[in-house]
This record gives C-alpha cells, structure tokens and sequence, in this order.
C-alpha cells in the first residue's frame, strides 16, 4: 500500500512561543518499502511519524494510505485508521506486563478478523519457547522481538517503528534489524524506521533525512546492506 | 475470539487480593444490612397491613367512666361508627413496678395473633404480650399473680392495639420491660372487681373507605354525642393519635428511607474508592493504554477493560451481600423486631422492587461513577498516554511550598500528590467515625436524657383525677391537653397546659402574669423563644388560642405550657379553681375511683433504659461494622499511596536512605493526614449528630437534647489510631518490600 504524505506542517505552543516543528514535509513511500526516517533530535522525525500513526493531527497537510486520508478526521475515526492500517513498535517495548508473550501477541490478533498463525509467528520471532513466559523473564531483544509480533500480527500495511534498538545493545539491535528485515521480505510490509542511528539507514529502500522540520534528502537506497552486515 | 486482555483480570484480582477482598467485605456488609433490613421491614409492613383487616385493627378508641348504654351505641353505629366494648383491668402491683393491662377475651375487634401457645380457654389462664414475656424471661407454663389471683401463662400474643407498648400516650418511648398486655377468658375477666375496671370502647368506622376528612368529622360527631349524652369522656384517641399503633407504622416508614440513604451513600463511597483505585491504575499503566490505542484499540473498549474489576467486585458484593442478607441476617434483624415491637410472626415476603433496590442498583451507582472516572480520564490522546502526560495542566498545578524543613515539605508534598485519596480517606473515616459516634454514643446520650428528666421533674407522683377529691396533700392544678404545629415533623404534636398558682411548689417560676412559660423540651424542639407567639389548639372545642411567650422554664420532662389556673379555667370556660390533677413528693392515698391515671417518676424514667436494651443488639452491629469499614477504607486508601510512591520509595533507597528515615517521609505523612481527619472531623460529626437528633425528635412527642460526654470523642480517636496502628504495621512491611531495581529499570 502506498504511502503519500502532503504538505504536512505542525506548530506546537501559542502566541510568542508557537513554534514550527514540521514545514512542509512532502513525499511517496512505496509499497513494501522500508524507509528509514534519520534526523538529530528536534528535527521532527518523532512527530511525523506519530502524524503518519494517527497518535497526532497535522495542521496542515494529509497523509494517503490506501482509501484513508488522514485530513480532518475525528478521533474516532484515527483510531479506526490506526485499527485497520498501523502496527507500532515503540523504543521501551511496551508490553503488558501480566500477559504472557504470547497473551500480548494475541492483544493484537483481537483487532483483527484474519491475524496471522501464531504458532508461524512465533517461530519467526524466535519465541516459540518463550511463548508462556511473562515479559519480565525475558531479556530487552526478546521483549522488542515480543512487541514487533504484536504490532505484526494483525499483519498491517503500515509498520511505524520508534527508535526500535534504542534500547538495546548492539548486538541485539542487529538481531532486531535482521528481524524486521525478514517480516519485511516475508510479508511486505511498508515500514517507516524512526532512528538517530544512521547506519541504520543502510538497510533501507529509502532514506528520509530530517533537519529543522524539513526534508533535506529524499534518496533512494539502490545500494541495500543486509542488516546483519551492518556495523556502527 | 475472546479480548486477551481479560486474562490479565483474574491475575489482577490474584496480585490485589487483599485490596479487592476488602472492598467486596465491605460492599456485602453494607448491602446484607441493606437487604435483610429492608427484606423484613417489608414482612412487617406485610403483617401491619394483614392485622387492619383480618385481625379487625381499631380506627381508635375512647375511654369512659361508666359503661355506656345501647342507645349511645346505636346511635354512635348511625353516626357511622361501631363501637365494641374493650374493658380492662389494671395490675399496679406487678413485681419490679410494672403495670400490667388485662384485657377480656376480644371477639369482633383487636383479635390477638397467637405467637406461641394458644389463648385462654380456661379460667386463670393468661396470654401475655410476647415481648414482655421474652424480655422479662416469662415462658408458657408459668404462673404470674394478678389482681390477687395466680395466672397460667397459656400463651404469647401480639395485640393489634398494642404493636408498640406504650405504657401511656404521651410516653416518649415504649416500654417493654415495666408495661403488658395481656388477655384473659371472659370468665375470668367477668369475676375483677367492678372497681378495677376502666372502660374502653375501641371503635371501628362502618364504612371502610373513608376518607381521613370524614373520619375526623365522624369521630368529632362521636365526641359530641357522648358529651352531649352526660358521658365523661377520659381519652379518645384515633389510630394515628394512638402512639401504640402508630408509632411502628412510623418508624417502618421513615427508617427505610434512612437506611436506603445510608446503604448508597456507602455504596457511593465505595464506587469512589474504586474510581480512585482504577484512576491510580491508570496512571500507572499510562504507556500501555498509550500503546493500545496507538495500536488501535478503541477508547470504549480500553475503558469496559478497565471497568471490568469494579463490575465484578460489585457483582459479587451485591449477590453474596443478598445471599447472607436474604439468610443468615434475616433472623437478627426479625429478633430486632420481635425484641421491639409487639408484632406477630414476621413472614419475609420476596418483593421484586426490594431485591432490585440492592442488587441492580448498587452495581448501577458504581458502573456509573466508575464509568464518569473512565471516560473523563480516557478522553486523553494516546500520545498523552505514552507521555504519561495525564495531568491537564501539566505542572502548573504544583504549588510552590514555603522554606520549610526538607522533611515538612516532602511531606506536604507526599499529601499534595496524593490529596484525591487522602479526600476520600477524610470522607471515610468521617462516616466510621459517625457510625462510631452513634454506637458508642447513644447510652450516655440516653442516660444523660433520663437524668435531665429526673432533675427537671419536680414531684414524684402525678395523680390524674376523674373527679375531684377531698384532700389537703399534694398541689392541685388544672391540666390539659392541646396541640401545636410541629412544621418540622409536619404534624402536629400534644402540648400538656399546666394551669397553676402564683404560689407554685413544683414550678416556682413558670407562673407567669401575662401570656404563657414554656417548657424547655418544647422551647427546643420548636426553637421557641421569650416574645414568640404560640398557636395551641383544642380540638375538642375546636378552637384555637394565641398566646405570647413569657419566658422559658427549665423543664425536660415533657412538651409543656404553663399559664395561671384562673387563666386556663376561663379557656375551657370552667370555673376558676377547677383543677382535674395533683402533684406529690409522695404516694397519696386517693380513692381509687377519682384517678384516671397515676405518673411516677419511675413509669418515666425506666422507659428509657427499655429503649437502650432494645438498641443493644443494633449498636453492636453498628460498631463492627464501623471498624470493619474504618479498617478496610484505611488499608486501601493508604496503600494506594504507598503503590503510587514506589517508584520514589525505591529511588530513596538506592540514594542510601533508611527504612525508618524513608517511614518517616511516607507513612508519617499518611499518620498525619489519619490523626488529623479524626481530629477534624469530630466538630463534623458533633453537627451530623445534631441534625439525626432533629430528625428523630420530629419522629417522637419528645425533645432529645444533644450530649456526648468526652470520653467518647476520645473512644472513637482511640479506636481509629489503633485501627491505623495496625494498618501501619502492614505498611511498613509493604515499604521493606519494595525492590531497589524499581528506579534501576528502563524507563522513558
């Protein structure tokens, strides 16, 4: 599913300290595209990506995914959009921490009519062993592991991905990496990869590179590194 | 597929288990008063409403001095009234200083109903009211002297005239101890001396639907006939005039609302525990709520998920609180009754409104006042969820403390932070603190009561004479009823007028030259004061008199006027030293045949100390319950605190603070907030308590002046720092607990 976003502007604060955090911020992403969005901190990349989630409204601008365009809908109708469209990996993993994993898989599969086998979805994750542990019997990576298999497992055309190995060291951020990677190949997600890590970008279709609320560089990654060759 | 977010429900139960235990305690205790109570009002209410008709309840009665003719009583029946004869005779001398009414075999009117035994068949047996008989231990099978003659108990009964035993009308309270019913076989009956008798004729209206104007008009007409037939009328009293039969009637009527009020105002304090409790969840499980709704997870959904403990705890509350309300608590509350009232076996009947009453509508109040907390705390965006931005205002709401000591302010802080629970806390052990207040209360308010009756009242005896009597003891005076409006209780209540002498022994400064003294009950209960003008009327004249108030005379013995003999005479155009009473320090030897009536000072104050057994077994519910409630409300809300503060609690820890220094930080700020809302809150419930004894004195003739003495303001102080000592002693094993790698763990 196809991914455009519009002239997408956000301002934060009133009066004297209204400040402009996004300024037009214009570009395609392309079906089954990972893209990595990379900026140092304040350049908006955060912002824009909880604008493409739904979790914030732009001032100006839309954003197209599909049938949906994100301009003037209500709260309701955002959280339907994030129902049907969006999967969220956050940087501290947000598990429930009185599930099981896989009770906080299964949290997801709920949203959905047809989510994917659990058992095949544990397999990719490389929790299939863990599946009935609770989150705090398990290491960083396997709770991140945990929590892309939630935001996977209603098998969105949209996975929005925050700092995904910030929290983690760097021999597991390569596993994450490779791990997302594999979903990417196996179900063809569109994903968007919010990261200060630029070699992060390395492994993306596209690379979106942020400054002071505007896209400085739009590239096309034709030269792809598998992540579990990435080195920083 | 079932919602994966419901598992985590029975292990949130399992990790809070003392927290949800206490609630579901409470919420049972309160709706298993609740429904037993209302459950066996409505058998009660079910047997008043059986005895009008099936038992042939009086619509009143009057007494006479001689038994009246048939002509009378024909043309009474024309007038639209039938009256039947109801004789009986009076046993003074009944040990303990107990009066005993003997009635005669009862046939078209009053039918007693048996409550064990059977009634008299023979001669010398007797069936005696069964609450007397329980409370002064009488069984079927033993003997009791009367009139001089040895009595068989056959049976106990419940006279429909008598459901309360009021020993005389104008009692402030019954009294089951020193005052009986009874009947006895027509046989028996006819073989009492001539002299013993006092004629009473209960009366009921031919017609059975009147309306209260036509009965009033009939009974007035009644009156007038009588009088104008040369018959000296004694007393004639109708049904809601009639203490002995009205008195239940009233108190089922106003103690339902009262205890339904009491019963969802607990219920409402329970459903605010549990918004606080859900409101601190929340808080702490801000970022998943944030990550379920960014993951797409409706606000509805989000907030039946956190709705579903208080569902459930309500559930369980309202069906086990029935479940014990509907049997194990229904015979206490019967024996409360039988204890009480003079009324036949109750029979608890299943009323569907009742039942609905304390199941559907505790579970309704709490989803409902849970569901406002909800869906206002959850109109937050998800963003502000992930940000644990939950505050509207963000910080500007912190306030900035003056230089205290560090330790002041970070306890002032800690009571800042928390002040949503440590309210509701206040609110809590303001109502124990009530209900502890009225528990421990009621005895020294009632004795202090009996000992204001006992030094106002100036004389011992008070003679009550159908004639006048050849002697020279006591002080005669002129007495007679009337009545005022009572705006407060919305009717209109007996005033006794004194008509006494300048030169009067027993109320030496009542006499007044212009206008009327009142007594100091009646000056209370209507908030009269020197200069007001009062309104008696005399409803057997129907006239209506307006008199200035003279003064207040220091009298609590009863809802009194005095006004000069002469004055009083020239009312009830009499002449002017008619007098029908006599006052005495002693008993005086009168002719058994002038009195209507004799008052001691112990007929009135042992009526009291009756009241105070009846309570015995309800003040002792009262005070379990009270601290039951007190020790769960305190636990919750105090741990509330502890759990919101872990995070801080930890990070003290690792800082290298001491359990005891970091006890001194948190749970001292909590031992204020406790010592401090028992403190305050006592001028708060002195003023609650005024307010039910408004209340309850616009329910009785009486006046019930307010007094605690202090050593139960300290009991209830007592009591709440040792519930909160041991609750602290939980605490501070809590606080131990709580892990350093709290504040070492990955956080935003």
């Amino acid at each position: 599913m196809n991914l455009k976003i519009s002239n997408i502007r956000k301002f934060y604060g009133e009066n004297e300290s209204r400040i402009q955090v996004l300024k037009g911020i214009d570009c395609d992403i392309k079906d089954g595209e990972i893209c990595v969005l990379l900026g140092p901190s304040g350049s908006g990349k955060s912002t824009l990506l909880n604008i493409i989630g739904g979790l914030e409204s732009a001032d100006e601008g839309c954003i197209d995914i599909g049938d949906f365009c994100t301009d003037h809908m209500t709260e309701k109708e955002l959280s339907e959009y994030r129902r049907n469209n969006l999967g969220f990996v956050f940087q501290f993993y947000n598990l429930i921490p009185n599930l099981t994993i896989r009770e906080n898989i299964e949290v997801c599969a709920y949203l959905t009519k047809s989510p994917l086998a659990m058992d095949d979805l544990l397999d990719t994750l490389g929790l299939t062993a863990h599946q009935h542990k609770f989150p705090n019997q398990l290491s960083g990576g396997q709770q991140q592991r945990c929590a892309i298999g939630r935001a996977l497992v209603k098998n969105p055309p949209l996975l929005l991905f925050d700092e995904p190995t910030g929290a983690l060291d760097y021999n597991t951020s390569k596993e994450i990496l490779a791990l997302i990677e594999r979903i990417n190949q196996k179900y063809h997600n569109t994903m968007i990869i919010v990261t200060h890590n630029q070699s992060i970008s390395y492994m993306a279709d596209r690379i979106l590179k942020l400054h002071d609320g505007k896209i400085i560089s739009n590239t096309v990654n034709t030269d792809k590194t598998a992540a579990g060759d990435l080195e920083w | 597929m079932r919602n994966p977010l419901n598992k985590r429900i029975p292990r949130d139960f399992k990790k809070n288990f003392l927290k949800y235990l206490g609630m579901i305690i409470i919420l049972v205790c309160t709706i298993s008063i609740g429904s037993s109570f209302q459950a066996t009002m409505k058998g009660a209410t079910a047997y008043l409403e059986n005895i009008k008709d099936n038992n042939f309840q009086e619509d009143g009665y009057f007494e006479v001095l001689s038994p009246l003719s048939p002509e009378i009583l024909k043309s009474l029946k024309e007038e639209g009234l039938i009256a039947v004869e109801n004789f009986y005779a009076t046993e003074h001398e009944f040990p303990d200083s107990t009066k005993v009414l003997l009635f005669n075999e009862r046939e078209s009117i009053d039918l007693p109903t048996v409550f064990e035994g059977e009634l008299p068949q023979n001669d010398f047996e007797v069936a005696i009211d069964h609450v007397f008989a329980r409370n002064r231990g009488i069984s079927i099978g033993d003997t009791i002297s009367l009139l001089g003659k040895e009595y068989r108990v056959c049976g106990t009964v419940s006279l429909p005239d008598y459901s309360a035993l009021f020993m005389n009308n104008t009692d402030l309270m019954m009294n089951t101890n020193h005052f009986c019913v009874s009947v006895i076989s027509k046989e028996s009956f006819e073989a009492i001396e001539e002299g013993s008798l006092t004629y009473r004729y209960s009366y009921r209206f031919e017609q059975r639907d009147l309306k209260k104007k036509d009965q009033l008009a009939i009974e007035e007409k009644t009156y007038k006939t009588l009088l104008l037939n040369g018959v000296g009328v004694q007393n004639m009293l109708n049904r809601d005039q009639n203490q002995s039969i009205s008195f239940l009637e009233t108190d089922l009527g106003t103690d339902g609302p009262f205890m339904t009020v009491f019963v969802y105002l607990l219920v409402a304090m329970i459903a605010f525990i549990f918004a606080i409790l859900t409101n601190n969840t929340i808080e702490s499980e801000s970022v998943i709520i944030g990550t379920l709704r960014s993951l797409g997870f409706r606000k509805g959904e989000i907030i039946l998920h956190y709705l579903q403990p208080t569902l459930i705890v309500a559930v369980i509350g309202s069906a086990l609180g029935n479940l014990i309300g509907y049997t194990l608590m229904i015979e206490p509350f019967i024996e409360i009754y039988y204890t009480t009232y003079s009324i036949g076996p109750i029979v608890v009947p299943f009323d569907v409104p009742s039942f609905l009453l304390t199941t559907v509508l505790p579970v309704v109040i709490m989803i409902l006042i849970n569901c406002c907390m909800l869906a206002r705390k959850l109109s937050l965006s998800p963003l502000k969820f992930l940000r644990k931005e939950l505050k509207k205002n963000g910080n500007k709401r912190n306030i900035r403390l003056p230089n205290f000591s560090f330790l002041n302010r970070f306890r002032l802080r800690v009571i800042l932070q928390n002040r949503g629970s440590y309210l509701m806390l206040f609110f809590g052990i303001f109502l124990t603190s009530f209900l502890l207040m009225f528990g421990i209360g009621l005895a020294p308010l009632m004795d202090h009561y009996t000992e204001d009756i006992n030094q106002s009242l100036p004389y011992n005896y008070q003679y009550l004479l159908k004639a006048p009597v050849n002697t020279e003891e006591g002080e005669k005076l002129l007495v007679y009823e009337m009545d005022t409006w009572f705006s407060l209780g919305n009717k209109d209540i007996g005033v006794s007028c004194f008509g006494i002498q300048e030169n009067s022994r027993y109320f030496k400064d009542a006499f007044a030259e212009q206008g009327i003294t009142v007594s100091s009950a009646l000056a209370k209960k209507l908030n009269l004061e020197t200069g007001d003008t009062l309104i008696l009327k005399d409803k057997a004249r129907d006239k209506e008199h307006s008199f200035s108030i003279a003064g207040i005379y220091p009298y609590d013995a009863s809802m009194a006027v005095f006004l000069s003999q002469s004055s009083l005479s020239e009312l009830l155009e009499q002449k002017e030293d008619t007098y029908n009473c006599i006052l005495s320090d002693t008993k005086l030897n009168l002719p058994e045949e002038s009195i209507a009536k004799m008052i001691s000072r112990e007929d009135l104050l042992g009526a009291t100390n009756q009241m105070l057994q009846s309570f015995e077994n309800v003040i002792l519910y009262i005070n379990v319950f009270s601290v039951v409630v007190y020790f769960v409300i305190l636990y919750i809300m105090t741990k509330v605190v502890i759990e919101k503060n872990a995070l801080p609690i930890s990070y003290m820890k690792v800082f290298g603070y001491h359990p005891g220094e970091i006890r001194k930080l948190y749970l001292t700020a909590t031992t204020i907030v406790v010592i401090t809302s028992l403190f305050v809150c006592i001028p708060l419930e002195i003023w609650l308590f005024k307010e039910v004894l408004v209340f309850l004195s616009s329910m009785i003739d009486g006046y019930i002046a307010f007094y605690l003495p202090m050593r139960v303001y300290l009991e209830i102080i007592l009591i709440g720092m040792a519930a909160y000592l041991g609750i602290n002693a939980i605490h501070i094993h809590s606080v131990k607990k709580i892990p350093m790698t709290e504040a070492l763990k990955n956080r935003e």
